[in-house]
């Protein structure tokens, strides 16, 4: 009888294991990502502690004030208009659609959010169905709260409100760990999956934080891939409802290095511009004047249209775009 | 810039990201292509008497300035559009101009 039950009990232990392991899916080291070793976030606090990085911020001052003013910091506030986008794309787009099984902000699960938090929030994908539910209803309440704000800044409730979601929205964003540790790695089954005690950058050896006490040099830290995880090659198709945002990767590819360009986007994104961490594009000036060689020529010309007098001024307008994608992308 | 297809189906243009696949066609600038616009501006030109007894076609304005600005506009309008550049020059019809008369033709 105690015989049978170590048994039973070996044949849990075996079930339970096997069925981790499908959970976690394949490859060697995934149980070490920070999502594995902490398991999914259950609420939106827990993915924002899951992926938390003050305690970079006091090695790394310049680069975290550099980042705070990036779009990064803001992925899916952005200024309000990207929030107002996200609940659009889910009105409008997976609450509509016959076929997505979401009639109400409960049906909704991570694989619906993914058409845009691939990009604007890959760390959802390391939480539960119930913070998707929580990230709609946030938003929605956010929305509600902000539109009665603008129209009755007296209305403290409101006012309050919509600005603490509006806190709790910017709090979710593409920080230090998602391009330093969880997205720092792309191709996981030759170089590894990114280890939730590592920090991922140039070199190799140990990192004076009690959390992350490793780092390791990440082969694509300065490689143009390491953007296009998000960037964009065109339609998303791996996704059962393709979405399409950015294509600057897919131009980058197709155009850029087709005709020979070497840059990568960190080469004018971050160095040649001096940007750094803040990484903006069309909106600052250093940037808008590296992409494009702009040049006019006008003159006078006395133009005779049968027999009537046309005179007129020609301007020729020259432009080369130095960038390494099209502009603009979209 | 492209113009994103409605749902990778037909020629209508998708604007949402969600409903956002394939390109209808791309208008933007493409790396180290060069592109060239040209633009023609008319003076405007009175017909007047001329002391032969003739009328004769004359532009009373001989100079305009001209302004090329070079736009960049996110959501293909002026919302958050971001001025890049701006050119600015007055030209002249008579900067290299010899004194004519152009006569609007004979008289029956």
């Amino acid at each position: 009888m105690k015989s049978l039950k170590i048994i039973s009990l070996t044949a849990m232990v075996l079930c339970l294991s096997a069925s981790l392991a499908f959970a976690l899916g394949a490859g060697v080291g995934r149980d070490g990502t920070i999502a594995a070793k902490k398991g999914k976030a259950e609420s939106l606090q827990q993915l924002i502690d899951m992926y938390d990085v003050s305690s970079c911020v006091g090695c790394h001052p310049n680069n975290h004030e550099e980042w705070d003013e990036s779009p990064h910091a803001r992925s899916i506030y952005g200024t309000g208009r990207a929030a107002a986008t996200m609940i659009t794309a889910m009105k409008n787009g997976f609450m509509s659609w016959d076929y997505s099984g979401v009639e109400s902000t409960k049906d909704i699960k991570i694989e619906h959010w993914m058409g845009c938090m691939k990009c604007h929030l890959p760390q959802l994908a390391d939480a539960t169905d119930a913070v998707a539910v929580e990230l709609a209803d946030t938003l929605l309440e956010w929305y509600d709260n902000a539109i009665a704000a603008a129209n009755n800044p007296k209305d403290k409730k409101a006012v309050e409100t919509s600005t603490r979601l509006a806190e709790t929205l910017t709090s979710l964003n593409i920080n230090c760990l998602i391009c330093h540790n969880r997205n720092a790695i792309v191709h996981k089954w030759t170089d590894g999956y990114p280890q939730h005690d590592t920090v991922y950058g140039f070199n190799n050896g140990g990192h004076m934080d009690d959390q992350f006490s490793k780092s390791k040099r990440s082969l694509i830290m300065n490689e143009a891939i390491l953007c296009g995880q998000c960037h964009g090659l065109g339609p998303n198709l791996e996704l059962d409802n393709p979405t399409q945002c950015a294509t600057a990767y897919g131009s980058y590819l197709w155009a850029y290095k087709a005709g020979g360009g070497q840059e990568t986007c960190q080469d004018c994104h971050m160095k040649k511009s001096g940007l750094g961490h803040k990484m903006v594009s069309y909106s600052n000036k250093t940037m808008q004047e590296m992409a494009v060689d702009f040049e006019v020529q006008a003159y006078a010309s006395q133009w005779l249209d049968g027999s009537i007098l046309r005179p007129k001024t020609i301007v020729n307008v020259s432009m080369v775009n130095r960038a390494g994608h099209g502009i603009p992308d979209g | 810039m492209p113009t994103p297809a409605l749902m990778a189906r037909g020629n209508n243009m998708g604007r949402g990201p969600y409903e956002k696949s394939g390109i209808l066609e791309d208008t933007a600038l493409h790396p180290g292509h060069k592109v060239q616009e040209r633009f023609e501006i008319y003076f405007p030109v009175d017909e007047v008497d001329t002391p032969d007894g003739k009328t004769a076609q004359v532009a009373e304005e001989r100079s305009m300035d001209v302004t090329v600005q070079l736009w960049y506009k996110p959501f293909g309008n002026m919302q958050q559009a971001e001025l890049w550049r701006e050119w600015e020059q007055t030209i002249s019809l008579d900067d290299k101009a010899k004194p004519t008369t152009y006569y609007s033709g004979n008289k029956e």
